[in-house]
């Protein structure tokens, strides 16, 4: 049975004892800032470029009549860049090829789609052609949006030559004289489905502090959890614990002491966090704040059960140092403190599952940058209930208040 | 004829406005066990800190074997070797593994200092244990091989500070034995304590400090005989009487 | 100096066998390293979620067109109820959806014109116009398909040809195009894709490093409070003896640490040549030098262990924060400035350039002298604040 009064005065003592230590409240509140504001200046401005795409076309061939790039790229030009849509891009026509391969190997352009000189023969001869996307390799975004154009014309193309081959296919006989009185273009430039856009309202850059503090929280908090480990352990080895339990404290008061200490400390820690992100860096929480406050709970809980597991499954306060910090220099990471987790592939998205930082940190990105609802992070809550039942079980089964 | 072998000389030190050593004058001869005894806070530790040259007095001198620890610090450190209070040694390695590291701190070679640790180690009763981790040693073995490690480097004086602070009887009879043993070898010893009952049997003479001054220095029969029959009183009563029974803190 | 190497030679037996230490040093930088690798490194793929709002559920061409743009590797498709996808827009949640009217595949079906409606901050941001772009590159392939039908029905009228052959026909072609289109895409890079273990490889290095050598700081204020030290001092051990020792404890950790690892990078990844790994190392000597003179700063001021753990990982999750361990760091910028503050960004510097850009020893020289400085200045500093105990020597 727990001895509720006793357990406060566990915790008590615990959290007197981390409030004098200067350097861990240094280390635990203030130093995870100095992270934010670092990442907050320089990922300043981020997600909100909103220049619009420009693609530039050239042709190889020679300008003649018949030349079928001239006749595409014609067709696709912007006339007039005042009568584009929201979004639309901007098409233009260039010349000079070696320009823009320069313009590209200087990265001031992302790339470009270039109709090699054989492109209408290939066409005609029934050969084939091929329509070149020239880009910056580390140019990704704009290279998958030129693939995209490309495919767009080859499309067309495709489309015209499917009319024709299905008319000869079909027609027998009949087809040469069909086919002479298609127009050149059998498939007219309208297409059935046309795009509208409707903007409502200009794009706001990304506060980057919205991904950055849940990620520095979750690490800092796990990371005091884990180190508290180091505390308990010593407190073994000068035989504190042995003491207490000579006096009429219980094992289980004993233990959930060890727990609710570990626990405040980090409520503490996210209080602090939590308060000075709205106030100074205008976080914002999200359609479902309270789901965010829960979540933040439930991490402090399952970061306190790993701590107190971490100091049952080593024998000596260095060694509970060193594996506390190990365990937070691969779970932060991997479990996406340290980046996005969405930006990763998605089998490293999977393997974050294996650690409660992943599953904290994609609730709070759901909550905080895609307006996520409480319903919608239950999987994350749950998760995180289990992995604190889990570790939990683990220090209540191994705790030993003295060397083996 | 005793010989001169210490000789402390008027040796003051201060730590901020505390003034923990006032005014320190004795003479330990060649061969003898000195017992240097006081209550808490009575400057015996500072005093060995300067005996050992680890401190450095802030008025006074001492020879040690004829070399100044002011002017031949070097000289004196290659006479001496220290059993600190605090087990000063590196757990994570074996019993062998300190005594070799220590010997050759002291300029043995390494063929040297092989031969004398495991000497040393017999001598205290641990050459079965030589490659044991010290982390796994009871209290009472990592005593002994602290003891063994100030003897590396056949120090002329050893200065034993509480040696046998928390451990069982059977380990400091084995301690005592080993004491009188470098004694009668020629060993000088200076040797702290608060059990009264080890002065009484092993120190030859014995100083008694209090407040940062000696205020007795005689053998252990002559300060018992200051306060009555020798036969029926200990050195426990002398110590009592001179530093009283308040308490230190 | 003897005795300074005996200390030296105790310290790296203990590391040697201390299993979390060398977990530590060893197997941590393996994994981030391995982590960052497939975070960044693999990144040569676009990829975003297109969040639709279906107003024609089940509808044959609705279904199509999600379908479609579902099994595109660069998209995941998000469907939305309309309330909730303004609501997101109105946040910025996200910056553009898509409306898929009402009877949008009846139409379709029968042939009339239909719209798609992007709804949008902006021009939808950068990540938005690129889906939009990918969004009508399918859509657009959908409506061919069926103004390809509506052509060849068309040019067919008053030949006795059945419909459904004619659609079995077109659907053939159509299938045959998209598997070898007439007119194929290809790509032509222009420069040098970042490589990744060139990228990261020297960070990962540096940082575990010092963190290593700092972390170590703390044995030497362990020593300090168990007596070791003080004992080593009745011997006959100098001062500057037991010092120059700890000092070069710190280097031949570090350099075996750097030795492993640069070997195991050697082995591996295959990115050095004989003369660039021999450069590297000597690179990586000096750096390791001045981190253990940073080391011994730490060691001289800290009076606890714990005091000593807590400097040393601020110290080096500072210096390796600002160093652009982890983003590429704009010339120019004021991060740039910032970073010239960490030692990690000379010893990087100096890795890349002969690591990656072929470099020679003789290029590298500022960096080299700039370590050597730090070196210097923190051994100096180190003796002066360093006492075995208050009052000592």
């Amino acid at each position: 049975m727990v001895q509720p009064r006793l357990v406060w005065l566990i915790a008590l003592k615990d959290l007197k004892l981390f409030s004098r230590d200067r350097m861990a409240l240094f280390f635990f509140i203030l130093f995870p800032f100095m992270f934010v504001i670092m990442f907050n200046f320089i990922l300043a401005g981020i997600g909100g470029e909103d220049d619009r795409l420009v693609f530039r076309l050239v042709s190889l061939e020679e300008e003649t009549e018949t030349a079928l790039s001239y006749q595409i790229i014609a067709a696709m030009v912007t006339p007039d860049e005042s009568s584009l849509q929201p979004g639309e891009p901007l098409i233009i026509r260039e010349d000079d090829y070696d320009e823009l391969r320069r313009q590209v190997e200087e990265k001031e352009i992302g790339g470009f789609l270039v109709f090699p000189a054989d492109f209408t023969e290939g066409i005609y001869s029934g050969r084939g052609a091929v329509i070149e996307v020239v880009a910056d390799p580390e140019a990704v975004n704009y290279r998958a949006a030129l693939h995209g154009l490309a495919e767009e014309i080859s499309s067309w193309i495709g489309a015209e030559y499917v009319v024709r081959s299905a008319i000869i296919e079909l027609a027998g006989e009949q087809a040469p004289a069909i086919l002479e009185s298609l127009d050149s273009q059998v498939v007219t430039g309208e297409s059935l489905i046309a795009y509208t856009s409707e903007k409502v309202g200009e794009v706001e850059a990304e506060q980057p502090s919205n991904y950055v503090i849940p990620g520095y929280l979750v690490m800092f908090v796990f990371f005091a959890a884990a180190l508290s480990a180091e505390a308990i352990v010593r407190e073994r080895q000068n035989h504190t614990l042995e003491r207490l339990l000579a006096s009429s404290v219980r094992r289980s008061t004993l233990i959930g002491g060890i727990f609710t200490g570990t626990a405040a400390k980090g409520l503490v820690q996210i209080i602090i966090f939590w308060t000075v992100g709205i106030l100074v860096f205008n976080i914002d929480l999200g359609v479902a704040p309270a789901a965010v406050i829960i979540l933040s709970f439930l991490m402090v809980i399952v970061s306190a059960a790993f701590g107190v597991m971490l100091a049952t499954l080593v024998k000596t306060d260095r060694g509970a140092g060193s594996l506390a910090t190990l365990s937070a220099l691969i779970m932060a990471p991997l479990g996406g403190c340290w980046w996005p987790l969405f930006i990763a592939p998605q089998w490293m998205q999977l393997l974050a599952k294996a650690t409660p930082h992943g599953w904290a940190n994609e609730g709070f990105n759901k909550l905080m940058l895609f307006g996520a609802d409480f319903a919608d992070v239950a999987p994350e809550m749950l998760a995180l209930v289990i992995f604190t039942i889990v570790f939990g079980g683990i220090a209540v089964w191994r705790f030993r208040t003295a060397a083996a | 004829m005793p010989v001169d072998y210490l000789v402390a000389q008027d040796l003051h030190k201060s730590f901020n406005e505390h003034k923990a050593v006032n005014g320190v004058s004795f003479t330990i001869y060649k061969r003898e066990i000195f017992g240097l005894l006081g209550p808490n806070g009575a400057g015996k530790t500072t005093t060995i800190r300067m005996l050992s040259t680890v401190l450095e007095p802030d008025q006074g001198d001492v020879t040690i074997g004829g070399h100044s620890i002011k002017h031949e610090a070097e000289a004196v450190r290659g006479l001496i070797g220290v059993c600190p209070q605090e087990l000063a040694l590196y757990v994570e390695l074996g019993a062998l593994d300190n005594l070799i590291f220590f010997g050759r701190m002291a300029g043995m070679s390494s063929q040297e200092a092989r031969e004398q640790a495991m000497s040393n180690l017999k001598l205290v009763g641990l050459q079965e244990r030589a490659r044991g981790r010290i982390d796994k040693f009871s209290g009472g073995m990592k005593r002994r091989v602290n003891l063994a490690v100030s003897l590396m480097g056949h120090p002329e004086l050893l200065f034993l500070d509480e040696p046998t602070v928390g451990i069982d009887p059977q380990s400091r009879n084995n301690i005592y034995e080993t004491i009188e043993g470098l004694r009668d070898k020629g060993m000088t010893i200076l040797y702290t304590t608060h059990y009264m009952e080890e002065a009484d049997r092993l120190c030859d003479r014995v100083a008694i400090m209090d407040g940062g001054q000696i205020i007795a220095l005689d053998t252990p029969h002559e300060l018992k005989a200051q306060i009555g029959p020798p036969e029926q009183v200990t050195l426990e009563d002398v110590f009592l009487k001179l530093t009283g029974r308040s308490l230190r803190d | 100096m003897t005795r300074a190497l005996q200390i030296a030679l105790l310290q790296v037996r203990i590391y040697l066998q201390d299993k979390s230490d060398l977990a530590f040093s060893l197997l941590l930088p393996v994994v981030t390293f391995a982590l960052m690798y497939f975070v960044f490194g693999g990144q040569t793929h676009f990829h975003a979620t297109v969040h639709i709002v279906d107003e024609d559920p089940g509808g044959i061409y609705s279904n199509a067109l999600i379908e479609r743009l579902d099994a595109l590797d660069e998209l995941n498709v998000e469907l939305l109820s309309l309330d909730k996808a303004d609501r997101k827009l109105e946040r910025s949640d996200l910056l553009m959806f898509i409306i898929i009217p009402e009877g949008f595949s009846d139409r379709l079906a029968s042939g009339e014109p239909v719209q798609l409606l992007f709804k949008q901050r902006g021009n939808g941001g950068q990540e938005g116009q690129i889906v939009a772009a990918l969004v009508r590159s399918v859509a657009d392939d959908i409506s061919l398909g069926l103004q390809v039908r509506g052509q060849v029905t068309a040019a067919l009228v008053g030949i006795d040809v059945p419909v459904n052959q004619i659609e079995t026909t077109v659907e053939r072609l159509l299938t045959e195009e998209r598997e070898s289109p007439t007119v194929a895409v290809t790509e032509d890079t222009i420069g040098s894709s970042p490589d990744p273990v060139k990228q990261f490889l020297p960070g990962i290095i540096t940082m575990y490093v010092l963190f290593a050598i700092i972390l170590s700081a703390r044995t030497l204020v362990e020593e300090r409070q168990l007596g070791t030290l003080e004992r080593l001092l009745t011997t006959r051990l100098s001062i500057g003896q037991l010092f120059a020792g700890k000092f070069i404890a710190g280097i031949s950790r570090g350099f075996i640490q750097t030795l492993i690892l640069m070997a195991l990078s050697y082995a591996v990844f295959q990115i050095f040549t004989p003369l660039s790994f021999a450069s590297s190392l000597l690179v990586a000597l000096i750096f390791t030098c001045a981190a253990s003179a940073l080391g011994l700063i730490i060691a001289s001021a800290a009076r606890t262990p714990d005091q000593a753990t807590w400097m040393g990982v601020f110290f080096t999750m500072a210096m390796v924060m600002i160093s652009g361990t982890f983003f590429p760091i704009e010339e120019g910028s004021v991060m740039e400035t910032v970073s010239r503050f960490s030692v990690n960004t000379y010893a990087n510097d100096a890795l890349t350039t002969l690591i990656s850009e072929g470099g020679s020893l003789a290029d590298v020289g500022f960096e080299m002298g700039i370590l050597a400085g730090v070196i210097v200045v923190g051994l100096l500093l180190s003796r002066y604040l360093f006492k075995v105990m208050p009052g000592g020597r």
